[in-house]
Formats: structure tokens, C-alpha cells, sequence
């Protein structure tokens, strides 16, 4: 699993939720939380990205992380936001259900999503010890 | 494990096969060059259009509260505010721009005011009069526009002067002033 990664590099995450899954992403992606805003619409767009919003003068397309995942209804508690990431020299927005923490992981804790298993495309790796919970999600690939 | 190697962010990755990401709006494709006059514009929602009004001429943003009533006050004035000790009007912008049929009721006996919105707010913007509060049903961005993507109106008299691009939105650009004329 971490053949290209040194077993005791440590990874910072930026942890967050969608759905009841908590989720993660290389922190260096993260450029901002913003608190839900309205999403334009635009036209020929398609699944996932819905629309775009405007962040300081800057058009982003925003991705509906929940429908990319599969995964179910926020949870009553669901603090909804915008976590901006970087792709390449882009900035790309995602919906989120809620904000984490960041974490400190060593390479070498992470293991592959089960064979066969209905997960996305976009989930690289699974945190393999606790909490197991905590899926890596590249971004990258929706 | 290449997927894994994706994970972590690189400046420079390849992104070319995330296919369902919208191109670029044309006007960052056609990105001004960098050293091209821009100026600074504050956006704000009035009835679900973006206005926008020169950053310069706003002086601050206030949440928008019930205000002091002004007996026989003429539209579009709702009524005035007390600024850190100046007497302040503030005026209904919407209905000034025609957008609105009927004035707010925002001022006098708190039972008879309309409810006041959230994310309403109050600019405070320089006029020849003194400060003057503008009622606006949502501040949205400070946007950097490009001189020479402003269109401008051709008529010298209205309160709209011009039109610009911010990314995939049209702002129409204000003259505050001549809304009160």
C-alpha cells in the first residue's frame, strides 16, 4: 500500500464529514472553509458538480461531494460548509456536512479500501487503525 | 500505490482527466493581463439582481436594523440612524432603482416595522450630503474588476452607469448619488 511512501512519513489531514463518514484530504489542498453560500447554476455542467460560487471575485465550480460518495442524509447535527481545495492551479469547492480536526498520520497506518467493496473511486486509502472510521479521499478523482 | 501518490497535493499535477469540471469562464481564460488597471467594487443583492458600488465610496457595512422614524419623511428616505453620535439617513435603494412597489417599514413603533431579514444590511457610503445608509437585501463580495471590462451606459443621467463581468456573473454598477437625485 504505502510502497512510494516511506512507512514513518507523517501526513497531515484535514478531516471533515459527509454524511456519518468522516473523510480526509492532504491539508496542503485545503485552501478555505466557507459557510454554505448559494451555488449558481451553469449551464453544461454534469454530476458532481452542480454550479459554481463566487469566492472574492473568482468563479469556483463546486462538486456535491455527498452524490460523488454515495453516501446518505446529513446528519441532524450537520454543520454544512464549503471546504475550497486545490486541484493543479485550480480551486475546486466541495460540499461538506461538517468539519473535523486535523490529524497526524504515519504512512504506514494506512491500508486499501476493501477489495469489492462499494466505495468511490475517489477513496485511495482507509485509516487501518483507530479511528478505522476515517476514509482518505484524494479529490483528485471524481 | 499511484492513486496514493495522487493524494498528496502538487502544484504542478496533471488534472486534464477530471472531465466533469466546468472549463474555464471566458473571462479567466481570457485573464486580463496582470498589469491592467483594475478597480474595486463592493457587490451586493438587491430583489436577486448584484449591484455593485465603488469600494471607495462605502464607508462601512452595518447590520441592518429598525431605524428612527422621520415624521412625513419622502420616499425613498426610511428613516435615520445614529452613527456614533451623526444623525445618519438611510434610504430604501431598491425602491430608489424602481425595484420595489412600496417603501419598508423599518422605522417607528417596533409592532408596526416589517421584520427585518437576516442578512439585510446597511452601507454607509460617502455622498456630497454627508454619510448616507443604503438598505440592501445582502452583501455578497469585494470583486477586482478590470477597467476594460466595465461597460459603460450611455445615458449620463441614471443611476445604473455601467455593467461588468466577476467571473461568471454580471454586476450592474451603481452611482449612488444620482439614486437619491
Amino acid at each position: 500500500m504505502s510502497a512510494h511512501l516511506p512507512e514513518d512519513e507523517t501526513l497531515e489531514l484535514f478531516t471533515f464529514f459527509v454524511g456519518a463518514q468522516r473523510y480526509a484530504v492532504d491539508l496542503l489542498r485545503v485552501d478555505e472553509v466557507l459557510p454554505l453560500m448559494e451555488v449558481t447554476a451553469l449551464p453544461d455542467v454534469r454530476a458532481p458538480v452542480v454550479g459554481s460560487v463566487l469566492v472574492r471575485g473568482e468563479s469556483v465550480p463546486v462538486v456535491e461531494l455527498r452524490q460523488a460518495l454515495a453516501e446518505g442524509p446529513a446528519p441532524e447535527d450537520a454543520r454544512p460548509g464549503l471546504l475550497v481545495c486545490r486541484l493543479g492551479r485550480r480551486r475546486v469547492g466541495f460540499r461538506i456536512d461538517g468539519v473535523g480536526t486535523v490529524a497526524r498520520v504515519a504512512a504506514g497506518t494506512l491500508g486499501a479500501p476493501p477489495v469489492g467493496a462499494a466505495v468511490s473511486p475517489a477513496v485511495v486509502a482507509v485509516w487501518a487503525q483507530p479511528p478505522s472510521s476515517c476514509r482518505r479521499l484524494t479529490c483528485a478523482r471524481f | 500505490m499511484e492513486r496514493l501518490r495522487a493524494f498528496r497535493y502538487q502544484p504542478d499535477e496533471d488534472i486534464s482527466d477530471l472531465s466533469a469540471l466546468p472549463p474555464l469562464t471566458p473571462r479567466a481564460a481570457l485573464a486580463a493581463p496582470p498589469n491592467e488597471e483594475r478597480r474595486e467594487y463592493l457587490s451586493f443583492e438587491l430583489e436577486g439582481t448584484t449591484y455593485a458600488v465603488p469600494l471607495s465610496a462605502v464607508l462601512e457595512i452595518l447590520r441592518a436594523r429598525p431605524l428612527v422614524e422621520i415624521p412625513r419623511a419622502r420616499a425613498p428616505l426610511l428613516g435615520v440612524l445614529d452613527l456614533r453620535g451623526t444623525v445618519t439617513p438611510v434610504y430604501d435603494l431598491g425602491l430608489g432603482l424602481g425595484l420595489r412597489p412600496r417603501i419598508r417599514k423599518v422605522a417607528g413603533p417596533l409592532e408596526e416595522c416589517d421584520t427585518v431579514p437576516k442578512e439585510a444590511r446597511i452601507l454607509v457610503a460617502r455622498t456630497a450630503a454627508g454619510p448616507a445608509g443604503m438598505w440592501v437585501d445582502r452583501v455578497r463580495d469585494v470583486v477586482r474588476v478590470p477597467v476594460g471590462s466595465i461597460r459603460q451606459m450611455p445615458s449620463t443621467e441614471a443611476a445604473v452607469v455601467g455593467q461588468a463581468m466577476a467571473g461568471a456573473q454580471t454586476l450592474v454598477l451603481l452611482e449612488l448619488e444620482r439614486v437619491l437625485a
